[in-house]
């Protein structure tokens, strides 16, 4: 009987649903729509893209961009939280529709929250949507006009800042042992600046330090990345070893670091590394975060640069 | 001899949202028997879910998209007992809000979905209008209607502040007589009651011997309910509550457990929200986590399980998912012989089934 007043109620009354898209759509205060970045804040540190859970966010460094994947954003806001400059927004409002996949490219070209949009091919069956083309690989020497010596090459009185490594290889502190071996093997690098989410450099870990920690047997650690012959090591030594690559780096890594700001010129940085017997020198700017790093090879480069720069 | 004849229920069916398959035997308009077939949406999320421990939290709601918190809570439990973290009051009642909260958007969604089923629209179009408004309270609680990516692992991402719980307060006073009324039409309606009483019956027996679960187990006389486990705030001291669980194990019962759970959610939310004190909502954790463990939830379709297996490293060794529908869908074997054709759309509807967290 009640269903019968209920028909009769709504025959009269108005209607529960709203005539979208005439009447816009009520957008709770908090809702999470999309994400936009405001490139002026960006210092391209990366922690973005890391954290993405969907890898809809590539930063391209180079060409001082980043590009959000609008297809593959699922707006859960990691990257809002993990900003540490507070460059990204999340704005209550949906991105417009669209027909194709397509990337939204933010600049520090363009103003404020403005982005170009990038379509790509429709889909390709099984493959999911497509990703933007990756960044130019680190290590191609990249040319630094007006910032080294006089005639722009590069000497020992350069600041550091022209001769380092922007992009750094590290590591969290509780990243295993495993890992920051795994990456020094693949990368075939020697050690890497221990970080926390700030980019603050807490320490260093060097093939030395694994090394040190893995046993103090002279072969210890080559042993257990090379056994001989397929003869197994002991397994007391075994576990021992196991156990080294499950630590956290920042069991065993060399803390505090030794850090100079970019505008170090290489002469002091290379009487550092003199003095202490390092190789490699993390670069810090005035808030303590980690900009570059210098290795020893560098430094070489700097000086046969200088040699050639004053031929006898 | 009559002949037997097969028809196909399934995948593809008007009455039916989601891709499951009943081969029904049938003799003339009554059917004998039915085989069931599962898996037309299989995705492979149990081998997605070992990459990254972090970004599963994401990944696990996205495993159902009408329980998604449950799966999320479910799995940073399992996480949580791993690492050995101990979470805050307040977190787990704030959880427990949010998981009754789903639990009254999915219960709606069913009600509707099984009126409708029958051809009763309007009560379809009545129960989803107040779906609506539960819906528009969780967008201006998490942030998203759907997926409210609220957890996290060792607490929540977002807090409930003092206008978000007199918001959840006010709208459920409203949606209170509302909802009774919703239960009255169900539990009156005679149209309703002669299209669903003693159709699709499953005995206290078959329900023990499926390991039936949720609503189904629960209107066949099985008061089994996994809240009474004291996961979350179920176990804060001061929220109390009796499973709802009738004994005919008819269709018209299950309906009727659902609806009576609506008011029993609204009450467990209100009792919940006097007990929130100020507490962190966040407590870090640290490494990675190394062992395993299994936890399960009380989903809107029943008990939830996750089994995660961790090695110390980003990537998991195992996760096991056991929903809910995979056991109730086996109980319709027993429950659609004997009916007729024309029934068979309401009892498969009535136990509730999510294909997509079973195939998962």
């Amino acid at each position: 009987m009640s269903m019968w007043m209920n028909t009769l109620k709504n025959l009269f009354s108005k209607p529960a649903t709203r005539l979208y898209p005439a009447v816009p759509a009520a957008i709770a205060e908090d809702t999470r729509g999309r994400i936009v970045y405001e490139m002026g804040r960006c210092i391209f540190c990366g922690l973005c893209e890391r954290r993405c859970p969907t890898n809809a966010i590539t930063m391209d460094k180079a060409n001082k961009r980043q590009i959000v994947s609008r297809a593959r954003c699922i707006a859960c806001g990691v990257c809002v939280e993990n900003c540490p400059t507070d460059a990204i927004d999340m704005r209550r409002e949906y991105a417009p529709p669209s027909t194709a996949p397509e990337l939204h490219v933010y600049s520090t070209t363009l103003t404020e929250h403005q982005f170009t949009v990038l379509s790509l091919p429709p889909f390709e069956r099984g493959k999911g949507p497509p990703r933007p083309p990756s960044p130019p690989s680190e290590g191609a020497p990249v040319a630094i006009p007006g910032k080294g010596g006089e005639e722009g090459r590069i000497t020992l009185d350069s600041p550091a800042s022209a001769i380092m490594s922007t992009r750094v290889l590290t590591l969290y502190e509780d990243d295993t042992v495993r890992k920051a071996l795994q990456i020094m093997v693949n990368q075939k690098i020697g050690g890497l600046p221990v970080v926390d989410v700030n980019f603050k450099v807490l320490g260093i870990v060097t093939g030395t330090d694994v090394a040190k920690a893995a046993g103090k047997e002279k072969d210890g650690i080559l042993a257990f990345l090379f056994p001989k012959d397929g003869k197994k090591s002991d397994t007391a030594q075994e576990q021992r070893l196991r156990k080294t690559m499950d630590m956290p780096v920042h069991e065993i890594m060399t803390s505090p670091a030794i850090t100079v700001p970019p505008d170090t010129p290489l002469r002091e940085i290379a009487a550092v590394m003199g003095k202490n017997a390092f190789d490699r020198v993390p670069i810090v700017n005035s808030d303590g975060r980690l900009v570059g790093i210098v290795t020893r090879r560098d430094i070489l480069r700097a000086i046969a640069a200088s040699i050639e720069a004053c031929p006898p | 001899m009559p002949t037997i004849s097969v028809a196909p229920f399934g995948p593809q069916h008007p009455s039916l949202l989601e891709p499951i398959h009943l081969k029904l035997r049938l003799e003339e308009e009554k059917v004998v028997g039915a085989d069931i077939v599962i898996g037309y949406n299989h995705r492979g999320l149990e081998r997605a879910l070992e990459i990254d421990y972090k970004r599963n939290v994401f990944l696990s709601e996205r495993v159902c998209g009408i329980c998604s918190f449950h799966h999320s809570t479910v799995y940073v439990q399992a996480i949580e007992n791993i690492m050995a973290i101990e979470v805050p009051k307040r977190v787990r009642l704030i959880r427990t809000i949010m998981l009754e909260l789903q639990r009254m958007t999915s219960h709606l969604l069913t009600l509707g979905h099984i009126a409708e089923t029958m051809g009763y629209e309007n009560l379809f179009m009545q129960t989803w209008r107040e779906r609506e408004d539960v819906m528009a309270l969780i967008d201006r609680l998490a942030g998203n209607r759907v997926h409210y990516s609220m957890n996290t692992i060792g607490g929540l991402r977002k807090d409930l502040g003092y206008d978000n719980t007199k918001d959840i307060e006010k709208t459920l006073t409203e949606l209170g007589p509302k909802l009774r009324e919703i239960r009255n039409v169900f539990a009156k309606d005679s149209t309703f009651g002669k299209r669903t009483r003693g159709v699709g019956i499953l005995t206290k027996d078959n329900a023990r011997r499926y390991g039936a679960v949720g609503p189904t187990a629960r209107a066949s006389d099985v008061p089994y309910d996994v809240r009474l486990s004291s996961y979350a705030g179920y176990g804060v001291e001061g929220v109390k509550f009796r499973p709802i669980h009738r004994e005919e194990g008819d269709c018209y019962a299950r309906t009727l457990v659902r609806a009576d759970e609506l008011l029993q959610s609204v009450d467990l939310i209100m009792q919940c929200i006097d007990l929130l004190r100020d507490e962190p909502i966040l407590i870090a954790a640290k490494g990675n986590p190394t062992g395993e463990a299994f936890s399960r939830v009380e989903a809107p379709r029943g008990e939830l399980f996750y089994y995660v297996k961790a090695k110390g490293e980003i990537r998991l060794d195992r996760v096991k998912i056991r929903t809910p529908t995979f056991v109730n869908v086996q109980c319709l074997a027993e429950m659609v012989p004997n009916c007729q054709l024309a029934d068979v759309p309401v009892i498969t509807v009535s136990i509730d089934p999510c294909i997509c967290c079973t195939d998962r």
